[in-house]
């Protein structure tokens, strides 16, 4: 029977199959890739903080990014990959949840930053109703 | 045989009908490379966890906070603890031993009636409750008159416990006030507010 196995036939190697399967990895990695660069500020120095609890990866968020530029002494607040201005901030906030959506805010502050930048974000998002804010900080 | 290997040589260079096969080893080498690049950028990622912070949607302006026993912990601008207005660790110390001591002292003390609660607190988030700007306005009112107005005030508790506000320096490294947020999750007090000075318009 042609379609029996254990005949002895050897199937050889199928250079076409291996190729798709290696490309879809690669698609994988770079989609992985790219969302965790338009989210997440890899510039930034998270705080320590070793009691901080697991991420809940399912639940929607909208990332705020603080990063410090320590040569300049400037604060720059980033929300989906551009610079934003607090009452800006407010604004996009207040006008995505009164279309219905809710998630929490991700604030990634550079541990490095003065503190009242990080106010003003949580007082901006406060203004905007945000009801959780939560604050990304690193193991070690 | 004899012939192939004649023909070959007669045409060298000619790729047309040389029929290199299929390759494995290099292959493999290439195989390896892409497994060793995403190795190495797998040890570029870190994990992030999360101090929760909560404000309160519905803050409800008259329902403000009566606080029972609330106690403060203050931030430098150097980066210096101070617990109630006694000064406590230094800039240097990251991990804020005597911080900690205090606050386990604190919740032993007044944690007696709470301790089922807080041991089944999920090990170490700081559920952080703030009320909205709209409910510390409420607040910020009785003490606007000092230009500097509280961003956050506490809105009671579903559960219980002392209160500990946090009240950084604006000019402070905002790494002192999450290693602050840290001792509390860890010796796990739950309600925790934030003060802080509105921005000048």
């Amino acid at each position: 029977m042609a379609a029996s196995l254990g005949d002895g036939d050897d199937p050889g190697f199928q250079i076409a199959p291996m190729i798709d399967v290696l490309l879809v990895l690669l698609i994988f990695f770079m989609s992985i890739a790219s969302t965790a660069i338009t989210r997440y500020d890899p510039t930034i120095q998270l705080p320590v903080a070793p009691a901080a609890a697991p991420r809940e990866e399912e639940a929607p968020v909208w990332v705020v990014n603080v990063a410090w530029d320590a040569v300049t002494a400037r604060a720059s607040v980033r929300f989906e990959e551009q610079d934003i201005a607090l009452p800006q901030l407010t604004a996009v906030l207040t006008e995505r949840r009164s279309r219905g959506g809710s998630a929490r805010l991700l604030l990634r502050g550079d541990g490095a930053v003065p503190v009242r930048h990080v106010q003003a974000v949580v007082a901006a998002a406060a203004a905007a109703g945000v009801a959780e804010i939560t604050f990304a900080a690193l193991r070690s | 045989m004899i012939a192939r290997r004649g023909r070959r040589r007669g045409r060298p260079g000619t790729l047309a009908e040389a029929d290199p096969g299929f390759q494995i080893a290099p292959m493999i080498d290439v195989v390896f490379v892409v497994l060793v690049f995403f190795m190495a950028l797998a040890a570029q990622i870190r994990v992030e966890r999360d101090l929760a912070l909560r404000l309160p949607g519905a803050a409800v302006p008259g329902a403000a906070a009566l606080p029972e026993e609330e106690y403060t912990v203050a931030v430098g601008p150097l980066g210096e603890i101070s617990f109630n207005d006694e000064p406590c660790d230094g800039p240097e110390s990251p991990d804020l031993p005597r911080l900690r001591a205090l606050l386990d002292a604190l919740r032993a003390a007044g944690g007696a009636s709470t301790a089922a609660g807080a041991s089944t607190a999920a090990g170490a988030s700081a559920v952080v409750e703030v009320s909205a700007l709209a409910g510390a306005s409420a607040l910020a009112g009785a003490s606007a008159a000092g230009g500097a107005s509280a961003v956050a005030g506490m809105t009671p508790g579903r559960d219980e416990g002392p209160v500990v506000v946090i009240a950084s320096d604006p000019a402070s490294r905002y790494e002192r006030t999450i290693a602050v947020m840290d001792a509390l999750a860890s010796v796990g007090i739950r309600r925790v507010s934030l003060a802080g000075e509105e921005d000048p318009p």
